[in-house]
Order: structure tokens, then C-alpha cells, then sequence
């Protein structure tokens, strides 16, 4: 055994791993063949020690904070140390082993050193298709996984680093769009590799044994910046709860709920009172509670933590089986990643207003508010449209909430509206702030935005993917909730409706879609004013 | 007395001015560093004229970089801009994208506000389709009621129309009924004139709201200039642009410093003929890599200006918070160099300057690398023991020695350097092992050879006149002007008619901006690139073409690089999405600071004890006016001029290449 490394080395060796796990990232957008992975960015990268704790990670998005590790975790207890080999590489989807939901593809390869195995490298990507009932595998009415998508248990597609053909073909066999994913799973693939070649050199410059160290002394100083947040906190044991949108017409509310037990430098986050998983795809994944607990805590540090494992030695997360956030392996999940995710921040959020009211957000816009519009050219080509909304962020206790942004665990862009009139038989007629919105407050919470779409085709699909229609942004100490999201459909006629707003329509040529998304919540009381 | 016949290169910086001048007639250059005199560029031009010792009757021509706007926009004084859109779309600049800029912090600010409130955005009743059709006529009395109503209330007028990139028509009609009301009216079309609306509307907003500082600026220096004498700007694409021309795009000087910088490392490139190669220009408080293929920087068309991503074109200059200055602290987040910065004021603790926090600089001052007998500007004066007060604490608190705190530190800030280099060459698909590293700014030549080592880098070049680099970039640059459009030409129904007809727009659109203001007729050179992918991605590769390219050709080159990018091509359907045309004017001077030859072997002109990876070593100290071409000599050593300090490690070996320029070859750590 060496020595222990210098702060300096330390240092020297987590800059190589973030730029290793950026590289990744890059490797990625390069080299997929979808345009979500290249232009939206849906995707992530990052690195494991051997035991599959991260140690780096490179391209933030916030909804795999908590998804990487776990993945890693997982599938190490699932697959066993023994047989790994270098150069192969697995994929693995499950939303049992550590997954999110099923387009959420992670690519995962140890990497060794003179037999030794050292780390993991792992590459997470969101496939365009992964099966399902529908193109684009977001089914809004699905009631059990396999309406969700194809399951992928730890599976190798590289051995030594060539392709294995018959797997592959089993796989691209249950996928609608089999090229573009082909070119995304070689795209993930050659990101591994450049962290292995990269790797192999970081372990030749310092040793596997500094290397270690190193390893061992970033989760270290990880988990004492995690603690030196914690320790700002006041103890006690903090409850809140929200709820998702019903399952259904006259369906019941899915209720999240969290305790939050604070103890000195030790954090936990207990979601077992949360509701019991349902047959619809709002069930999430013990990663993504995870997930929720690790944003607030990086949030409302004053200082940097790092994204390293070392944060959960400090941080315990509670799911309990059989709940909406540790579901049947039997039950669906798509929706699970992005809307009930954010509800668990949600109810973090409500919990902690009783501990740190200087340092929460009001409710804001907590639905991605997914809208899939699809449909046949003239001459018979496919063409199909997707994009995800912000709106309002909620009050806080030193300013209102900003309009028309993402919040908490999303952060995706929009798609501008020449982009959308110049690719789709679609006319944007109005994007606008959606006044009044906000609710009121000490500090009034952020507009909604409004966004008119007006079809020129006949013919066209349309899903609707949202959350928070019924059960608003919530406004905190005496400030009001904000405005719901609203899905209106205007029929050629004029004549307009509410309709769900989660669920598939057909559109015909002149009819207009309103999304309306929701304001945030104020926070206080508003005043005579 | 000789006919008047003096260049001068001026970059105007917020504390200094550098300036570089060449006579083009006795082939004689001179170089100055001044203060800069804030907000009175009558007054700079007069300190430099001085220093260099000529009178504006001397001189022949002035380009001048300038961070004027850059610092407008920054500190957010700018004019009050009225803001015209298609109705429905007034709220274009609160919705932005959507997303926020700090993802994990609740109290941040999500984005800035909008540059324009709402009772200046105005929504008019004109609409094109993406194809350039009108789909809503203008209402010509909407706008002049608008106009009128605003008396006085804006400076400036910026007409932002929803597919004003296919179709300019719409605004251009706007745009001259603003005229009757107001002198500086910016059209998004001229701007920028690509799809995405939000992006276009912040462009077109920010350019209007510089337009009345930037004419008045001008107007100044016209008014002190003799009239015979040529002026140009240096703009952030890397070239010359006439004053008619800024006047009109004035957003196109921010970013004209770092620019001008790259644009004198792309002359060194070229003068060594690597077709690879990465210019660092590392300052006090950040360091700016830009990748250099086949003696052409990268461009882009999106850049950090103060708090706002700006759509213009730009050399692709990628800038961190690593410095000399950068703040050494060891605390929570481990050891960390950088990104808080001791900046100009107070500046590293060995200036004496009041500041006793440890910087990078300090750490080079106990390393020997910066010595105080040796540091000769005048202007900055090196305390040795202030530099080992300011790093007593850590030391302390690592309980180790003074000498590996520093070197510990030099490895950090090499170490995210390092990160910066490799994200650059990655994202081009470029090993960064083969390219050349040309190191400049005043930190840039001292940790270049170690950095180097850290990634695999064999070459090491040091300009000439390192540290006045951005002047020397005015002065050789090229006039030039760019322009990229959104075309969408889908290869499916090619028509070569179509094609050359906009290649030939763009180009017409470039040539006129490049001449305005230009007198005689000078020989223009045109380059197109068009923008290609598959139908469906926003992401396009860019294929060197010409107006008479054929479909089959485009289509070869297109398969080619995709294949050299991302390891595949298809033959599905691809489309040039926009075009970019690049307008040149021959420069005058490329020959600019070739030295006179010295054959005698140089003396140290002291020897001093350095500390570098491989422990102390007795390191002799060149003057670097006394080496000459031809002559290696071994590391460790190192090599001073005015303001800036060359480091050679030890197993490096230096030499000076036949355009003056340092060369150190980097050997791996035996």
C-alpha cells in the first residue's frame, strides 16, 4: 500500500476523472444517431469506483443524480464480480436493478487494470423507442411495464469490445426505430471506451494504489461537505406531503409523502408513507427518491458538494416496497422519471418549510408536460414531434417566482416555435406568458406560459403527458397555489374544452391545441395590496 | 522625414492599452503598453501616439480592439431599446428556452431579465411562413402609430419578426418607417439571420442597445483622426470591419480582445505550419483556448457575453476561471485553484499591492519561476517574501513544505487546463495530443511546457511579443466579414439554381457590409461553408462548398466528414441547413515581425534556483531579445522579456524559430 496521496494529488486525479466523464458526454453527442441525445442533451456519463459508487460525473442532469450510482450498484449484486471481463460492455434498463424508467438506457463496463478490477464506466442514454404500446414509448393509459416498453436485465452486447450480433438483433427486433438505436447503443459503447483508454492512463501516472486513495478521499470530502449542509439544518423530524394528479377520471390522488429526520450531520429522507404503487406509469423508483433528496441538499448548500457517492454515507433514503416509489417490478414507470420525481422534491420541500423557511420554494412548475404530436407526410413518411414546458417557479422568502422556467429536476429546453412551424405541419399562433397565473403571496409565484398549436395536416396523434392539472402548485406560509396546467382542444368550429391531461387524441387539419402551464405558488401571506 | 507610412495594432483593454506599430515602408515596428484612459479614446490613442513616439500625421492606418461593448452590455448601461414582434410573440424574451443557469441553487436567479420591459415591446400584425410566403400582411399605420406613441421613451429600435431569416421583406418596410423616427433601428434579419426566434430577438435587442454608444464612439475618434487616415475594428469573428460597418453591427465587436489574440496565434500557425494547434491566452483571471485547424480558428455562432449567451459570429474561444491570479484555497471542496480570482486589484500578494491572499503567481514566485531582479516592466514590482507570507497559513495547515505547496498548486491549475483542452479538441474530433500548444498572455508561457507534458503534447511555441499579442492581432488581421443564414435546401429536390442563387445573395449581403465605408476597389476573396445534416437533426457539419457545388458533390463531402465525426453515414435524406460566407480582403502586413538574426550564443544575464517537478535546479535566465534562430539550448531555463516570463523544464529544450518565435520541444518526465 503507498502512501496517501497529497491534497494536491487528490485534486490533480478528480479533475482527470470530470474530464474523463465529460468526455464521455462528448463521445455521446458525437457519435448518436438521435437527435435527443445530440441536440436535447438526454443523457449522462459517469465513472464508479469497483463497488459502484460514482466518482465522477460529467454532463448534469439532475434526474440521474441518484440513477447512475444505483445503476452501477445494482447491477454489480445482479451480475457478480466474477464474471466481468474487460472490454465488455452491458446494457440494462430495469427499473428493478437500479433503473428510472425504460428508455433510460445504461451502458455499463468495468474497467480493469493488470486484472484488477478498478472502476466502472457507465453511460446513461434516453432511446427515441424502447418498445412498448406506442412510438416513442410514453403510454399514457399503460397499466402494467411491458405496455411501457422491451425490459433489458444486465445484458452483454460487446464482448472484447466487438458486438455480439444475436443479442443485438434480439434487442433492435422489439424496437421501432432498430438503426437509430443501433447507432445510440455504439455511441454509448465508444464513450466507455475512451474512459477505459483514459483510465488506463490516470492508472499508469499515479498507481492503482494512489488511485484508490484518491478514490476514497474524494467520497471523504464529499460526505464532509455533506455533513457541513446537514449541520446547518436545525434537527428534528419534518413531514410533508403532495400529490400527483388521479389515475384517471373519478381516480384516486397518489399521495407522496416523505419524513424528513434531521440528526446532527446525518440526514434521513423516509418515503414509506407515500401511497401504494398503481396500474398506471406515475410509479417511480427508489433511485429516483434518491434523486429528490440528493437535489435539496446540493440546493440549499452554500457550498459546493461534489457528485460522488460519499454523499449517501451521510444522506439515508427510505422506500418501501410494494409503495408508488418501490413498485412490483410488474408495474409501468414512464412517467415516474419526470413528474412524480419532481413531487418528491415537492414534498421535501413542504417538510422543510418547517425547518428552513428562508431556504424553500414555494410550488412551482412541476410537470415536464410532455406533448407528443405525430403523424404522415404526404408521401407516406413518418414524422413525429415532441417537446416538454416550463412555467412558473413559486415565491420565495426574498423575491416572486420567475415565469416560464423549468425548476427542481428538469432543466430540458424548449423547442422554438420557427423550429416547430419549419420541420411540422404546425403553426405556433401564440407563445406568451400566461398572466395571473402565478398565486399570490408575500412573494407571488411565476407565470405559466400559453402555447397555441394549430394543425395543418389532417390526421394527427396526439399524447398528452401531464401532471398538476388537478392538484396545483402549492403555495407556502399563507401564499396561494398557483394556477393548474390546462390542455384545451378548439375544434374547427370554435367551440373549445378542457380535455384530460394525460391521454391520446387524434386531431384533425384546423384544430388547435391551448397548453396552458401552471403559475407557481406564492409564498406568505399577501398583503392588503 | 519618411512619407508617412505607420500601422498601428491597438488593443484597448479595461486597465491597459497595448499597441504595436509597423512602418510600411522601412519595414521598422515598435510596441508600447500605456494605461488605458477610461472612456476617452481620443485621449488612449494620444498616450499610445506618445509612447511609441509618432504623431497621428505619421500615421497610415488603426485598427483598434476594443471591449467597449463588452463592458456596456456587462455592466448593463446600454441604451433603452424598443422592441417590435409579430403578434403573439411579445413575450419571446421572458420565455427564452426555458431552461435556468444554475441547477443547484434555489436561491439563484434563474436567467436575467428581459432586456426589454413590456410597456416598450410592441406586437404587430405581420407574419411570415417558414418558407418566406407571407402569411399576414403589414399594416403600415399599426407601425407608425406605435412610433409615434413612443416619443422619446427609446433610444433605439430593434424589429425582431417571427421567419424573418427566409423572408427580411416584412422588416426592411418596418425598418424604414422607423427610420422617420429614429437613427438607430436594428432588423433581426441583418443581425442574425437564422431560425430561432428567441435567439435572433436577444441579438437584434442587444446589438440596438449599443448602436447609439458605438456611433458616438466613432463619431469621436472621426472627428480627432485626420481624415486620410484609415480606421478599422477588429471584430469578434477575427478580421477587420470599417467604422460604417460597426456602427451598423456593433454587437460583432464584443469578444474583439480574445478574438484579436487567436488571430495572431493563427499567424503563428501558420508561420510553423502546424495543422493542428491550440492558442492559450492565459491572463489574470481567466485563460481563453481556441483550436486552430489548418491555420484557421474555429467559429461559431454563439458566445458568452456578461450574463448573456448572444447568438453572433465568433471565433470559438473557450474560456475558465484559471489565472495568475486565481485565489489558492484549501477547505471543504479539497484543494482548489481558481475560479475566484484576486483580479487586477488587488492582484497577487507579491505585488504588494494589498492583497495577502495566495495566488498561482505567488506560488510561481517561491517556485523561482517569476523572479523579482529579473521582472523588467517598471510597472509591477515582485516581493518574494510578501508571496511566501500569503501561502504561510496553508503550509501550515498541510504541515508541509512552502515548495511542495507551490508545485502542488501548479499541478492543480495544470490539471484544469488540461480539462479545457482536452473539452475542445474532443467536441472537433481531434486527438489533443497532436496538436501544437501556442501559449501567450502574461501567466500563458510560464506552466505551457508542464501543461503540455500533462497531456501529451510535444510543441510548445511562444509568440513574439507574447504579451501584446491581441495588438499584434489587429495589425495583421485581414479585413473580413461573416455571414451565416438558414437556408434549408433539402438535397431531396436540389435545385443547383436555388443554390447558387443564395450563395450569391449571402456573398452580395458580406461584400457590401465588408465595403461599406471602403474606398477604392479592393480584390475580394469568398469562402462558403454550408451547414449539412440529416432531416431531423438541428446538429450540421460544415462542408467547405462553392455556389457551382453539385448535389453529388456536396452529398460526398458531406458522407465523408460525417463518417470522420461520428464513424458512420446513411444515405437518408440530408439538406444544407444554412450557409456561411466568409468575405476577405488581403491583409497588408502578414509579414509583420520577422526578427533580425543573431548567431552569437546569448549569456544568462543571472542564474537563479528553480523548483520543478523533478526537485531544485539551478536555472540560468535568458534575456529574450538575446536569442537568437538556430541556437537549442537544454532545460531548465528560462527566458524573460518586458511582461512576460518563458518557463523550460528540465529535459525540454528550447529554440527560436526563423519568425522570432520560441519553440520548446517537451520531452516526457524521464
Amino acid at each position: 500500500m503507498s502512501e496517501r496521496p497529497d491534497v494536491f494529488t487528490v485534486e490533480v486525479i478528480r479533475q482527470a476523472l470530470a474530464s474523463i466523464a465529460e468526455e464521455m458526454s462528448l463521445v455521446v453527442m458525437r457519435a448518436a444517431r438521435s437527435p435527443l441525445l445530440r441536440e436535447a442533451g438526454d443523457h449522462s456519463s459517469a465513472l464508479t469506483s469497483a463497488d459502484g459508487g460514482v466518482i465522477a460525473q460529467g454532463r448534469d442532469i439532475p434526474i440521474h443524480l441518484g440513477v447512475m450510482g444505483f445503476a452501477a450498484r445494482e447491477f454489480l449484486k445482479v451480475v457478480g464480480k466474477e464474471r466481468l471481463a474487460p472490454g465488455d460492455i452491458w446494457y440494462l434498463n430495469l427499473p428493478e436493478v437500479g433503473g428510472n424508467h425504460l428508455p433510460d438506457v445504461k451502458a455499463v463496463r468495468p474497467v480493469f487494470h493488470e486484472g484488477e478490477l478498478l472502476a466502472f464506466a457507465v453511460s446513461l442514454a434516453h432511446w427515441e423507442d424502447i418498445g412498448g404500446a406506442t412510438p416513442g414509448s410514453y403510454t399514457a393509459h399503460a397499466t402494467d411495464v411491458w405496455q411501457d416498453g422491451f425490459r433489458i436485465p444486465p445484458t452483454r452486447f460487446f464482448a472484447g469490445d466487438e458486438p455480439i450480433e444475436e443479442s443485438l438483433n434480439l434487442l433492435l427486433a422489439n424496437i421501432r426505430t432498430r438503426d437509430v438505436i443501433r447507432g445510440d447503443m455504439f455511441a454509448q459503447a465508444a464513450a466507455t471506451r475512451v474512459a477505459d483508454t483514459r483510465l488506463q492512463t490516470l492508472f499508469e501516472t499515479h498507481g492503482p494504489e494512489t488511485f484508490k486513495a484518491a478514490v476514497e478521499k474524494l467520497n471523504e470530502l464529499t460526505e464532509e461537505q455533506t455533513r457541513e449542509a446537514i449541520r446547518d439544518l436545525p434537527d428534528g423530524v419534518y413531514e410533508g406531503e403532495d400529490h400527483m394528479d388521479d389515475i384517471g377520471p373519478d381516480g384516486e390522488h397518489v399521495a407522496i409523502r416523505v419524513k424528513v429526520t434531521i440528526d446532527g450531520d446525518a440526514a434521513t429522507f423516509d418515503f414509506s408513507a407515500s401511497g401504494d404503487a398503481v396500474e398506471a406509469p406515475v410509479n417511480a423508483t427508489p433511485s429516483l427518491a434518491a434523486t429528490a433528496a440528493g437535489f435539496f441538499i446540493k440546493a440549499i448548500s452554500k457550498h459546493e458538494i461534489f457528485h460522488a457517492d460519499g454523499f449517501f454515507r451521510a444522506v439515508k433514503v427510505i422506500t418501501r416496497p410494494g409503495s408508488v416509489l418501490s413498485p412490483p417490478y410488474s408495474y409501468p414507470v414512464v412517467l415516474g422519471n419526470h413528474e412524480t420525481s419532481q413531487r418528491c422534491v415537492d414534498a421535501i420541500m413542504r417538510a422543510m418549510v418547517h425547518c428552513v423557511p428562508d431556504a424553500v420554494t414555494a410550488g412551482g412548475s412541476g410537470s415536464a408536460s410532455v406533448l407528443i404530436f405525430s403523424g404522415q407526410w404526404p408521401d407516406g413518411r413518418w414524422w413525429s414531434f415532441y417537446e416538454a414546458h416550463g412555467g412558473g417557479e413559486g415565491g420565495r422568502v426574498d423575491r416572486d417566482g420567475w415565469s416560464a422556467t423549468r425548476v427542481n429536476l428538469a432543466n430540458v429546453m424548449n423547442t422554438p416555435a420557427e423550429m416547430v412551424e419549419a420541420q411540422y405541419p404546425i403553426v405556433v399562433s401564440k407563445q406568451a406568458l400566461r398572466d395571473g397565473s402565478g398565486g399570490r403571496g408575500r412573494h407571488r409565484g411565476g407565470n405559466g406560459v400559453v402555447r397555441i398549436y394549430e394543425m395543418l395536416g389532417g390526421d394527427t396523434k396526439f399524447a398528452a403527458m401531464l401532471d398538476r392539472c388537478k392538484v396545483p402548485p402549492y403555495g407556502l406560509l399563507g401564499g396561494e397555489s398557483g394556477a393548474p396546467y390546462e390542455l384545451r382542444r378548439v375544434s374547427t368550429d370554435g367551440t373549445e374544452e378542457v380535455i384530460e391531461g394525460r391521454g391520446h387524441y387524434r386531431l384533425g387539419k384546423g384544430e388547435k391545441i391551448i397548453l396552458s402551464t401552471g403559475g407557481g405558488g406564492g409564498y406568505g401571506e399577501a398583503g392588503d395590496g | 522625414m519618411s512619407i508617412m507610412n505607420w500601422h498601428l495594432g491597438i488593443d484597448i483593454g479595461g486597465t491597459f492599452t497595448d499597441v504595436v506599430a509597423h512602418d510600411g515602408t522601412t519595414g521598422q515596428s515598435r510596441t508600447a503598453k500605456v494605461w488605458s484612459v477610461k472612456d476617452d479614446p481620443r485621449a488612449t490613442v494620444s498616450t499610445a501616439l506618445e509612447a511609441l513616439d509618432l504623431e497621428t500625421a505619421d500615421v497610415r492606418m488603426l485598427t483598434f480592439g476594443t471591449t467597449i461593448v463588452t463592458n456596456a452590455i456587462i455592466q448593463g448601461q446600454p441604451g433603452r431599446v424598443a422592441l417590435l414582434t409579430t403578434a403573439g410573440y411579445g413575450d419571446v424574451l421572458d420565455i427564452a428556452r426555458q431552461s435556468r443557469r444554475v441547477l443547484y441553487n434555489l436561491a439563484a436567479l434563474p436567467r436575467e431579465p428581459a432586456p426589454v420591459p413590456r410597456e416598450l415591446r410592441f406586437e404587430i400584425d405581420a407574419r411570415m411562413r417558414p418558407d418566406g410566403s407571407i402569411a399576414t400582411a403589414l399594416d403600415a399605420d399599426q407601425v407608425r402609430d406605435i412610433l409615434r406613441s413612443l416619443d422619446g421613451t427609446a433610444d433605439s429600435i430593434a424589429v425582431s419578426l417571427l421567419h424573418a431569416y427566409a423572408n427580411g421583406e416584412h422588416e426592411r418596410s418596418v425598418g424604414e418607417l422607423c427610420r422617420e423616427f429614429f437613427s438607430h433601428v436594428s432588423l433581426s434579419h441583418q443581425v442574425w439571420p437564422q431560425l430561432k426566434e428567441y435567439e435572433r430577438t436577444l441579438a437584434t435587442v442587444l446589438n440596438a442597445s449599443v448602436m447609439p454608444m458605438v456611433a458616438n464612439y466613432v463619431a469621436t475618434l472621426d472627428e480627432f483622426l485626420p481624415p486620410d487616415l484609415r480606421l478599422e475594428l477588429f471584430h469578434s469573428a477575427g478580421g477587420m470591419m470599417t467604422p460604417e460597418a460597426a456602427v451598423s453591427l456593433p454587437l460583432s465587436l464584443a469578444l474583439s480582445g480574445p478574438a484579436a489574440g487567436v488571430e495572431a496565434a493563427r499567424q503563428v500557425a501558420r508561420d510553423v505550419e502546424a495543422p493542428l494547434a491550440i492558442s492559450i491566452d492565459m491572463g489574470g483571471t481567466t485563460t481563453d483556448v481556441c483550436l486552430i485547424v489548418d491555420g484557421e480558428p474555429e467559429v461559431r455562432d454563439q458566445a458568452q457575453v456578461g450574463p448573456w449567451t448572444v447568438n453572433l459570429q465568433m471565433l470559438a474561444v473557450h474560456s475558465i476561471g484559471a489565472g495568475g491570479g486565481s485565489l489558492v484555497r484549501h477547505g471543504s471542496a479539497g484543494m482548489q485553484v481558481g475560479p475566484e480570482s484576486a483580479g487586477a486589484d488587488p492582484g497577487p500578494a507579491c505585488y504588494g499591492r494589498g492583497g495577502s491572499r495566495p495566488t498561482l503567481t505567488d506560488a510561481a514566485v517561491i517556485l523561482g519561476y517569476l523572479q523579482p531582479s529579473t521582472h523588467t516592466d517598471g510597472s509591477i514590482r515582485i516581493d518574494r517574501e510578501l508571496a511566501e507570507r500569503a501561502f504561510e497559513g496553508i503550509a501550515r495547515q498541510l504541515d508541509t513544505p512552502m515548495p511542495r505547496v507551490a508545485r502542488g498548486v501548479v499541478r492543480v491549475a495544470n490539471a484544469n487546463m488540461a480539462r479545457a483542452l482536452r473539452r475542445i479538441t474532443v467536441d472537433r474530433g481531434v486527438d489533443t495530443r497532436d496538436c501544437t500548444l501556442i501559449a501567450f498572455g502574461g501567466a500563458g508561457p510560464m506552466y505551457a511546457a508542464e501543461l503540455a507534458r500533462d497531456v501529451g503534447i510535444g510543441t510548445v511555441l511562444v509568440p513574439r511579443d507574447s504579451s501584446l499579442l491581441s495588438a499584434i492581432g489587429c495589425l495583421t488581421a485581414a479585413p473580413s466579414y461573416t455571414r451565416q443564414r438558414t437556408v434549408r435546401l433539402a438535397g431531396t429536390d436540389w435545385s443547383a439554381d436555388a443554390f447558387k442563387r443564395v450563395c450569391t445573395e449571402i456573398a452580395d449581403e458580406a461584400r457590401e457590409s465588408l465595403l461599406h465605408g471602403r474606398s477604392g476597389n479592393p480584390e475580394v476573396s469568398v469562402e462558403y461553408i454550408a451547414f449539412m445534416r440529416y432531416l431531423g437533426q438541428s446538429y450540421a457539419i460544415e462542408i467547405p462548398c462553392m455556389p457551382e457545388s453539385r448535389a453529388d458533390e456536396l452529398q460526398g463531402s458531406f458522407w465523408r466528414r460525417h463518417r470522420e465525426l461520428y464513424g458512420y453515414h446513411t444515405d437518408e435524406p440530408w439538406e444544407v441547413q444554412s450557409l456561411r460566407v466568409a468575405a476577405k480582403i488581403d491583409p497588408e502586413n502578414p509579414e509583420f515581425g520577422r526578427p533580425g538574426a543573431s548567431g552569437t550564443a546569448p549569456e544568462p544575464i543571472e542564474a537563479v534556483s528553480c523548483i520543478f517537478a523533478e526537485g531544485p535546479a539551478d536555472t540560468p535566465v535568458y534575456a529574450r531579445d538575446d536569442l537568437g534562430p538556430a541556437r537549442t539550448m537544454e532545460g531548465p531555463l528560462v527566458v524573460v522579456d518586458r511582461t512576460s516570463t518563458t518557463v523550460v523544464p528540465p529535459g525540454c529544450r528550447l529554440g527560436t524559430t526563423p519568425h522570432g518565435h520560441l519553440r520548446i520541444e517537451v520531452r516526457e518526465t524521464p
